[in-house]
C-alpha cells in the first residue's frame, strides 16, 4: 500500500473508509464488485437514510460471510416499507415480513425449522428499526436472546418513528423534538430520565455477541457483522443511523451526523461476550455535545430562540457519562479485531486523519 | 350407563381415583369417562370428579346433577357440601370413614338412600398400613368394586399397578384387595355391616352392546384430552413446535414436550416461546421456512396472538393450532365457552370443532392434510376441560396409517437461499383486493376439500370424523338444536329421550365454521320450523354469532323461526336437563328469539338496583360474587 499518499478520506466522510490504502483482504466489502447487494438499487428510502445504508452493508457482510447463505426476518417500519412496495422487491435474499413486533420470534421460528431440517449452514438474521426493536418487539427480543437461538438481530436505530413521522421511541434521547415530544411549553422535546439503551440490556441476557456500531464507521460494522456470522447462538448488533427527515439534518450529513455522535461520546461503540464489555472504539478527539446537537432540527429549540445552556450541560453530562462508563477516551484494549475499528487497521492512516481533522479538512 | 360422583379434598387423589375406576372399567372393555370438576382448586378444598361407565360409547360430556352413585373422599364434606345433590333413592353411597353411619349422624340425607347401598370403609387407614401414606383412593374403588360390582377388584388393582409402577402400585393394589374383602365380608376395616354385592348396578349398563377390550384393538387407550391430542399431534411428525402455557391447554405443549425430549419425537424443535404472539409469530417462521409447524393455546392467548393469526392466513402459512376453547375475561374465567375461537372467525384461519376426543384425534391429522393442500392454516377447537381434561377411552392410530394419509409437507412457498423469495411485501390498492379475495376463494375450496379428506380419512381409518356438519335425526326433525363441540353428545342423548317419546327434534352439530357451509346448513335445516342455535359465545350488542350465519344460510326460506340461546357462557354447564327445557320451550312457542339460557335475572337485577342507587357502585363482578356468596363480605349496597 502507498503508505504516505494523501488521501482525501472524502468519499463517504468517515474515518475508516480508506478503503484504497488496505490491504486487498481488509477492503470493505462494498469494495468488491462481486457483493451481493442484498438490497439492491432503485428502493424507495429518503435521500440520506442511515438504515438503509446501514441495512446495505451489514447484510452484504453477512451474505460474505456466509457465501449467500441468509435468510432475513423482517419487522415492519421503514425498511420493510421503502425495500419491498408491490410489486417489487430490493432483497436479493430471501426475506421475510410479519409484522411489527415480532421479527425476532419470526427469525426463531426460521432458525428452528432449519435445525429440524438438519441444515446447519443457513444463517437467519432479524432486523428492524429501534420502534420494532427496542418497544413494540422487545419482548420477543429478550425471548429469543434468553433461549439462545441462532439468530443475530440487527437494530437500525434511528432513535424515533420515523415510519410513521417521528414520534418518540424509547430510543429517542431526551430533549429531542418529535411530533409526540414537541418543542414546545416549558420543556420542550422528549424528558430527560426516560428511554432504555437496549446493548446493554442485550449484554445483560449473557449472550454470545453484542456490539455497537454507527454508519460513520461502515467498515467496523462490516467487520462486527461478519464476526457475529462466524459464531453462533443468539447475537446483536445496534447501529446508530441517521434520519435526515426525523433528525431534521440534511441528506449529505448523515455521515457526519453519526461520527459527531460517537465523537462527543452521545453514542458509544463497543462489543461485548457473555455479558462482559470485550472493547470499546476510542474517541480521537472528544468534541462538545453541542457540535452534535446544533446541526440537528430536532434540538434547534435547544438554541432559538434562546439558548437553553442548563439542557445542553444536561446533555453533555450524558454524553461524559458514556465516555466514563464505557473508557471512551481511556488508552486500552480496542475492539477485538472483528470489529477492526480502524486504528488497529492502519495506524499511520489514522494519524494523519487526526491531522486532517486538525487541519478542518474532515467534519 | 352408569354415572359416578366422587367428592374430596384437594390433594386426595379425586381427579385420579376417578381416572383409574374409568381405566379399570376400559380394561374390562367397557366405555368409560372421568373429568374433574374444573377449576383451580387448592390443597384441601372441596374437589369434585366424576366417572361415566357404559357398554356403549358415551356422549354426554355434561357434569354428573344425578348420580347413580357416590364416593366420599372426605368424611367431613358431609355436612359442608350438598354430597347428596341428585342422588336417587336407588343410588349407591360409599363413605371413607372409621366410623359407622349413625356416628356420621347423616341423618335425612341417609334415608334417601336404601340402607344396603349405604356403606363406609376404613380407606384411609387401609392406605396407610397398606402404602404408608394417607392416600385412600385405591381403597376406595376396591370397595366401590364390592359394593357395586360396576368394575372387578383385578381390574382395580391392576390400573393402580400399571399408572404406579413399584411398590406404590402394589400398595395400591393391596389396599384395594382389603378394602373390597372389607366391603364384602364386613371384616373389621368395614365399619357397617353386612355387605354384598349389587348387582343393580351393571343392569345401568346397556349389557348387550359390544364389549371391545384394549388387547383385542392396540390403538385402544384411555387417555385425557390433551394427551390423546398430543399423541395425534406427534404422529403427524411436526416439524417445529412453539409452546406457551395456558390453561387449559397446557396439557397438550407438555405432553409433546415429554415426547421431544425423550427423543420420541424426532426431527422436531420445540421452542419454548415467552408469550403466544411469539408463539404465532415462530410458527409463522417455521412454516414460512418450509417446516410443518403446530402451537397451541386458548382464551387470552388467543386474542393475544390475534395479529400474528391474521398475518399468517394473510401469507397463507398451513400452521395447525389447537384452541382448547375458554371464556374471554374481564372478568377472568378459565371455564369452557367459545368466545375466544369464535373472536377470532374472521382471522382467516379455517375454523374446524370437535364434539369427542376420539374426533379431536382424528380431525388434528385431518387438519395438516387440509391446511398444506390449501396452504392456509387451520385452528381446532377442542372445548377446554371438557374435552381437553376429559379422561376417555380414544383409538390412535398408527404411525404407518397416519403417514400414509398425511405425506410429508411439500410447501408451495419457502425461504430458500437457492431460490430466494420475498414474502410478507406491503400491497396497496392496487392489488389488495385481489389478494383478499384470493383468501376467500381458496377458504371456500375448503368446503369441498373438508368432505372429501374426511372421505378419504373414514376410508383409511374406518371412522366418520370431521366433515363439514353432524347430522343428527335432522332428516324429518321439525325442531333442531344447532350447536358446536362437545354439548353435542349432550344434545344427542336428549335428542334420543325425545324421539321416544315421538317428538321429531334433530340436532345439527357445525363442524367447521369457517368457511361457513352455508348450502349444506340450508340443506340440513330444510325440514325444520324451528331452529335453536345454542351459543357458546355473546356478541355483545347483538346476540348470537352462530344465528347471524345460520341466518344467513337459511335467507329466503321461509316459515322457520330461528332462536338464539346463549348457554354454556363461562363453563355453566349445559345439562340434559337444560337442553329438555329448551326443547320444550321452543316446541311450546315461548322461546323469544335470543335469550339467555339459565340466567340469574335476580342477581342482574341486584345489580342494577346498585348501580342506579349510588353512583360509585362498584365493580360489578365482585358485586355479584358477595351476592351470590362466594365471596364472604356483605355485599355493598
Amino acid at each position: 500500500m502507498p503508505p504516505y499518499t494523501r488521501v482525501p478520506f472524502l468519499q463517504t466522510g468517515s474515518l475508516v473508509v480508506g478503503n484504497r490504502l488496505l490491504a486487498p483482504e481488509q477492503r470493505t466489502v462494498q469494495a468488491d464488485p462481486a457483493r451481493a447487494n442484498a438490497i439492491t438499487c432503485g428502493h424507495r428510502a429518503c435521500q440520506g437514510c442511515g438504515e438503509a445504508l446501514g441495512a446495505r452493508y451489514a447484510l452484504d457482510a453477512a451474505m460474505r460471510a456466509t457465501g449467500g447463505d441468509v435468510i432475513a426476518a423482517n419487522a415492519t417500519g421503514c425498511l420493510e416499507v421503502f425495500s419491498t412496495p408491490y410489486p417489487e422487491s430490493s432483497w436479493q435474499l430471501p426475506w421475510v415480513h410479519s409484522l411489527f413486533a415480532n421479527a425476532p420470534a419470526v427469525a426463531t421460528g426460521i432458525a428452528a425449522a432449519l435445525r429440524a431440517k438438519g441444515n446447519d449452514h443457513t444463517r437467519v438474521i432479524g432486523q428492524g428499526g429501534d420502534g420494532g426493536t427496542v418497544d413494540i418487539g422487545f419482548a420477543c427480543l429478550s425471548g429469543m436472546f434468553e433461549r439462545g437461538d441462532d439468530v443475530l438481530y440487527i437494530c437500525y436505530d434511528n432513535e424515533a418513528y420515523m415510519n410513521t413521522g417521528v414520534q418518540r421511541s424509547a430510543s429517542t434521547p431526551p430533549a429531542a423534538r418529535t411530533a409526540t415530544t414537541q418543542a414546545v411549553g416549558p420543556d420542550p422535546g422528549a424528558p430527560f430520565g426516560q428511554g432504555k439503551f437496549v446493548p446493554l440490556i442485550a449484554l445483560a441476557h449473557e449472550i454470545p455477541y453484542v456490539a455497537t456500531a454507527t454508519i460513520a464507521d461502515l467498515h467496523d460494522l462490516e467487520a462486527k457483522v461478519e464476526h457475529a456470522m462466524s459464531i453462533r447462538g443468539a447475537r446483536y448488533i445496534h447501529v446508530y443511523v441517521t434520519c435526515p427527515l426525523g433528525f431534521g439534518v440534511d441528506s449529505g450529513d448523515s455521515i457526519r451526523i453519526a461520527r459527531l455522535a460517537t465523537e462527543t461520546g452521545y453514542f458509544p461503540v463497543f462489543e461485548g461476550a457473555y455479558g462482559d464489555i470485550t472493547g470499546v472504539t476510542k474517541i480521537r478527539r472528544k468534541l462538545p455535545i453541542e457540535t452534535y446537537l446544533k446541526p440537528q432540527r430536532r434540538y434547534a429549540h435547544l438554541f432559538r430562540p434562546r439558548r437553553r445552556d442548563e439542557v445542553i450541560a444536561r446533555l453533555q453530562a450524558r454524553a461524559d457519562r458514556n465516555i466514563a462508563r464505557f473508557g471512551l477516551l481511556e488508552t486500552g484494549p480496542q475492539g477485538n479485531g472483528a470489529g477492526v475499528t480502524g486504528a488497529d487497521a492502519n495506524g499511520d492512516a489514522l494519524g494523519r486523519v487526526d491531522q486532517l481533522i486538525e487541519a478542518g479538512e474532515i467534519l | 350407563m352408569l354415572e359416578i360422583r366422587l367428592h374430596g379434598r384437594g390433594g386426595q387423589g379425586a381427579v385420579t381415583a376417578a381416572e383409574l375406576l374409568a381405566l379399570a372399567a376400559f380394561s374390562e372393555g367397557r366405555h368409560s369417562q372421568a373429568f374433574p370438576s374444573f377449576g383451580s382448586e387448592r390443597m384441601g378444598a372441596p374437589v369434585v370428579s366424576f366417572c361415566r361407565i357404559d357398554d356403549r360409547a358415551i356422549r354426554a360430556h355434561d357434569p354428573i346433577t344425578h348420580p347413580d352413585a357416590l364416593i366420599v373422599i372426605d368424611p367431613s364434606l358431609v355436612h359442608q357440601v350438598d354430597l347428596f345433590s341428585g342422588l336417587g333413592t336407588g343410588g349407591f353411597v360409599l363413605i371413607n370413614s372409621t366410623r359407622s353411619l349413625a356416628e356420621l349422624r347423616l341423618g335425612e340425607l341417609a334415608e334417601r338412600v336404601a340402607p344396603e347401598r349405604l356403606r363406609t370403609v376404613a380407606a384411609t387407614e387401609i392406605a396407610r398400613e397398606e402404602l404408608g401414606r394417607p392416600l385412600p383412593g385405591a381403597a376406595l374403588l376396591g370397595g366401590f368394586a364390592a359394593l357395586t360390582g360396576a368394575v372387578g377388584i383385578d381390574a382395580v388393582a391392576q390400573a393402580f399397578l400399571d399408572r404406579f409402577p413399584g411398590a406404590v402400585g402394589e400398595g395400591n393394589a393391596r389396599a384395594a384387595r382389603r378394602a373390597f374383602a372389607a366391603v364384602l365380608n364386613g371384616s373389621a376395616d368395614g365399619a357397617s355391616a353386612r355387605p354384598r354385592p349389587r348387582p343393580e348396578a351393571t343392569a345401568l349398563l346397556h349389557a348387550g352392546a359390544t364389549k371391545e377390550s384394549p388387547a383385542q384393538a392396540p390403538g385402544l387407550v384411555q387417555l385425557e384430552g390433551s394427551q390423546a391430542v398430543a399423541e395425534a399431534i406427534a404422529r403427524c411428525r411436526p416439524e417445529v413446535i412453539s409452546a406457551y402455557p395456558i390453561t387449559p391447554q397446557t396439557h397438550i405443549v407438555e405432553g409433546l414436550s415429554a415426547m421431544v425430549k425423550a427423543g420420541r419425537l424426532e426431527h422436531c424443535e420445540y421452542v419454548n416461546v415467552e408469550s403466544e404472539f411469539a408463539a404465532m409469530s415462530a410458527a409463522i417462521g417455521a412454516s414460512a421456512a418450509g417446516a410443518r409447524a403446530y402451537t397451541a393455546t386458548a382464551s387470552q392467548g388467543l386474542l393475544y396472538m390475534s395479529e400474528a393469526l391474521y398475518n399468517a392466513s394473510g401469507l397463507g402459512l398451513p400452521i395447525v393450532m389447537t384452541v382448547a376453547n375458554r371464556a374471554l375475561g374481564a372478568p377472568i374465567n378459565i371455564w369452557n365457552d367459545h368466545s375466544d375461537s369464535m373472536s377470532q372467525r374472521d382471522s382467516g384461519w379455517i375454523q374446524l370443532y370437535v364434539e369427542s376426543n376420539q374426533e379431536a384425534v382424528d380431525v388434528h391429522l385431518q387438519a395438516f392434510k387440509l391446511a398444506e393442500e390449501l396452504s392456509l392454516p387451520v385452528m381446532v377447537c377442542v372445548d377446554g376441560f371438557v374435552l381437553t381434561h376429559a379422561f376417555e377411552r380414544v383409538e390412535l392410530p398408527s404411525q404407518d396409517a397416519v403417514d400414509g394419509f398425511l405425506p410429508p409437507y411439500d410447501p408451495r412457498q419457502v425461504l430458500d437461499p437457492a431460490e430466494p423469495v420475498t414474502m410478507g411485501a406491503m400491497v396497496g390498492p392496487e392489488a389488495f383486493t385481489e389478494v383478499r379475495y384470493l383468501a376467500h376463494l381458496k377458504q371456500m375450496q375448503a368446503l369441498d376439500l373438508i368432505p372429501e379428506i374426511a372421505a378419504a380419512f373414514a376410508q383409511r381409518f374406518g371412522r366418520a370424523s370431521g366433515g363439514l356438519l353432524h347430522r343428527y335425526r335432522t332428516s324429518d326433525a321439525d325442531t333442531v338444536i344447532v350447536a358446536l363441540g362437545s354439548v353435542l353428545g349432550t344434545i344427542q342423548e336428549v335428542v334420543d329421550e325425545l324421539r321416544e317419546q315421538g317428538q321429531r327434534v334433530g340436532c345439527l352439530g357445525i363442524k367447521a365454521f369457517r368457511p361457513w357451509p352455508a348450502e349444506e346448513v340450508r340443506a340440513a335445516l330444510a325440514p325444520a320450523r324451528r331452529v335453536v342455535v345454542l351459543e357458546k359465545a355473546l356478541s355483545v350488542g347483538i346476540g348470537g354469532i352462530v344465528s347471524q350465519n345460520v341466518h344467513t344460510a337459511l335467507e329466503g326460506s321461509g316459515g322457520v323461526a330461528i332462536h338464539t340461546a346463549i348457554a354454556g357462557l363461562g363453563g355453566r354447564p349445559i345439562t340434559r336437563a337444560t337442553v329438555r327445557e329448551l326443547v320444550a320451550n321452543a316446541r311450546a312457542g315461548r322461546l323469544p328469539s335470543t335469550s339467555f339460557i339459565d340466567l340469574n335475572l335476580d342477581l342482574v337485577q341486584r345489580e342494577l338496583e346498585r348501580e342506579v342507587a349510588r353512583r360509585r357502585s362498584g365493580p360489578y363482578a365482585e358485586n355479584m360474587l358477595r351476592d351470590v356468596g362466594i365471596v364472604a363480605a356483605s355485599p355493598v349496597t
